[in-house]
């Protein structure tokens, strides 16, 4: 009798746990539903459906007909939009590809060697993490508008690129560590030069810590807002700056923020879920590794 | 920080031994000439060293420098001594932003690491749903920061915000409240959004260092008779002590540098309220034209964050060294 009833509870204590995870998830997803869902509706179907009685879902929600409006009047009365959209795009794909490449030159000597100054290198790494941006971006700012770098492409990507390499070289370095040292040595015995060695050998058993590097970079720089923010003007503007000055503008239609910002997650929600078990993986090994 | 996540490195009392026998395994390597091997290592780091350097070293040296020196566009700076450190205490609220700021990075922290701790101690259930909910808990932190203010800031819009109407259809409340200019509901607003954004990478790497609790630990205490929640104070609080340390410590530096959450929503809140030290020194630098007082505010804030190190470093290093 008291077997059941033991079993019993714990069936209970495995159904509200059950409960507790599905009603976390769902909380997590609802500020995002909200966003999407209102992106659809103009201003008068918004009004309309707060107003006499709130619907938690929107009842009329399409009575114009076109689902897309929002997004439509956005790429084409706002010229911007399409530039800063692509501007975010070079600039993300610039960074990865430079960091990931450097992070793996980087990395190698500080996972395979045991100079003197491995660790203390590895400390400045960390410690360049905890730069607050504001004390770099100041001078930086003077620097390059002396060098007429200001509200350039070129000027944001070499910024990122040195903000973001700390962290991707700690990352990258506990990748490699998981690469054993004899396939390595095989290599160099048949002769290859340690550049080879890196290449042939490392970076394929590697791959997953690349890729994984190669994600968070790009996540990371597409979202970046306060280092764009100062750095560029016009010509160099990213989307998430033209997001944010876009929403504290003077009579602005939320529902065409809102949807700006469906269009600037779409890349990186694709990218998130894509490599969704490489992305966890390299956040794990980063930390407990490094 | 080698292996810090291991609950089985913080039993076992020799970080030293098993340092010493990592750098033992790594002298075994390929036996060539130290010095061509120095100049490779060196070679292949230069790279990224040099960019670091420049982009980040060199400007943080001269920005220290730079804020003892009164900066105005177009004329030639004044050395002026410690005077901008001193002006940087008579700007109007500062002595608020900085209480705000550490008030902001306390609350932040200590609930990130609750609800994160939570939703690590489900995730590591094995139920069903783990994949699905661990997809799901990537959107918030996939989602650029300002995308996710523009989405808070839509839910406690006045009129047509979810917020207010469902609490007013529900009966709560009577009127529209506008909550972004209210001091206090303001801030919890930047709080909350923040807390939104930083949860996912908090529940994972708590997850991860729930993974590596042995589980016969578990079952030994159940067998000896305690309670479940007796279980949790006794056995998996104490072994995940080191992963909270260093999710502490990068929540805390990560809230220290919290700006676009505060640009988006409150733009400094209802007449500075929620200006936390980074917005200020913006603001200062780029919007009142005051460069070296912006710059000291910015050094302000890694002093800070220095300290925050420092203590959090020596209370690890208490820790392991009474064990």
């Amino acid at each position: 009798m008291a077997g059941l009833l033991f079993r019993r509870k714990k069936r209970l204590f495995r159904i509200l746990f059950y409960f507790l995870l599905y009603s976390a998830m769902f909380v997590i997803l609802i500020p995002f539903i909200i966003m999407v869902l209102s992106s659809f509706m103009s201003e008068h179907e918004i009004y309309l459906n707060n107003y006499p009685n709130f619907h938690i879902f929107p009842n009329e929600w399409n009575t114009s007909g076109e689902l897309f409006a929002n997004y439509r009047g956005l790429l084409t009365s706002q010229k911007r939009v399409m530039a800063s959209f692509i501007n975010s795009l070079k600039i993300a794909i610039t960074t990865t590809i430079i960091v990931t490449v450097f992070a793996c030159l980087a990395a190698y000597p500080l996972s395979r060697t045991n100079l003197k100054g491995r660790n203390t290198i590895l400390f400045m790494f960390l410690f360049a993490t905890m730069v607050p941006t504001m004390a770099i971006l100041i001078p930086l700012y003077l620097q390059f508008t002396k060098m007429g770098l200001y509200d350039t492409i070129l000027a944001v990507i070499i910024v990122l690129t040195a903000y973001l390499l700390p962290f991707s070289i700690w990352v990258m370095k506990a990748f490699f560590d998981t690469v054993p040292d004899s396939l390595e040595e095989a290599a160099l015995i048949d002769g290859c030069t340690r550049l080879e060695a890196l290449i042939k050998v490392i970076i394929p058993l590697a791959l997953p810590g690349i890729g994984a590097v190669a994600v968070f970079v790009f996540i990371s720089s597409w979202a970046e807002f306060l280092i764009p923010l100062v750095l560029t003007r016009m010509d160099a503007q990213v989307f998430t700056v033209y997001i944010g000055l876009f929403v504290n503008s003077e009579n602005v239609e939320i529902s065409k923020v809102l949807a700006a910002g469906v269009i600037s997650c779409i890349p990186v929600i694709a990218l998130a879920l894509g490599f969704q078990k490489l992305i966890v993986r390299g956040l794990i090994e980063g930390a407990v590794k490094g | 920080m080698g292996g810090l996540f291991k609950s089985s490195h913080y039993c076992s009392n020799s970080n030293k031994t098993k340092g010493v026998r990592k750098v033992k395994a790594r002298k075994k390597k390929v036996g060539k000439l130290s010095l061509s091997r120095n100049i490779f290592a060196f070679n292949m780091m230069a790279p990224a060293i040099l960019i670091i350097a420049i982009v980040m070293g060199f400007p943080t040296l001269y920005g220290f420098i730079m804020s003892f020196f009164k900066w105005r566009l177009g004329k030639t700076p004044q050395f002026i001594g410690f005077e901008n450190y001193l002006k940087m205490f008579t700007v109007t609220d500062i002595f608020h932003s900085i209480w705000i700021t550490i008030l902001f990075a306390i609350v932040v922290t200590i609930l990130t690491i609750v609800f994160a701790l939570f939703i690590a101690l489900l995730l590591n259930m094995e139920l069903k749903g783990t994949n699905l909910a661990i997809a799901l808990l990537l959107i918030p932190w996939a989602v650029p920061p300002v995308v996710n203010g523009v989405m808070w800031k839509w839910i406690f819009n006045a009129r047509f915000g979810t917020f207010n109407n469902v609490l007013i259809s529900l009966g709560i409340l009577d009127n529209f409240r506008i909550w972004i200019k209210e001091p206090w509901p303001a801030f919890l607003i930047i709080v909350f959004s923040t807390l939104y954004k930083m949860l996912p990478l908090a529940a994972f790497l708590l997850s991860a260092s729930l993974k590596t609790i042995p589980k016969n630990l578990y079952e030994a205490a159940e067998i000896d008779g305690m309670s479940p929640i007796g279980r949790f104070f006794a056995i998996t609080l104490p072994l995940i002590r080191p992963a909270m340390v260093i999710i502490f410590i990068l929540l805390s530096v990560a809230t220290f540098k919290a700006f676009d959450m505060i640009f988006v929503i409150t733009n400094g809140g209802p007449g500075n309220f929620t200006a936390l030290l980074n917005y200020m020194s913006y603001i200062t630098t780029f919007r009142n034209m005051k460069f070296g007082l912006g710059a000291a505010m910015a050094f302000f804030i890694s002093f800070l964050i220095l300290i925050i190190c420092i203590f959090y470093y020596r209370t690890t290093y208490r820790e392991v060294r009474y064990d």
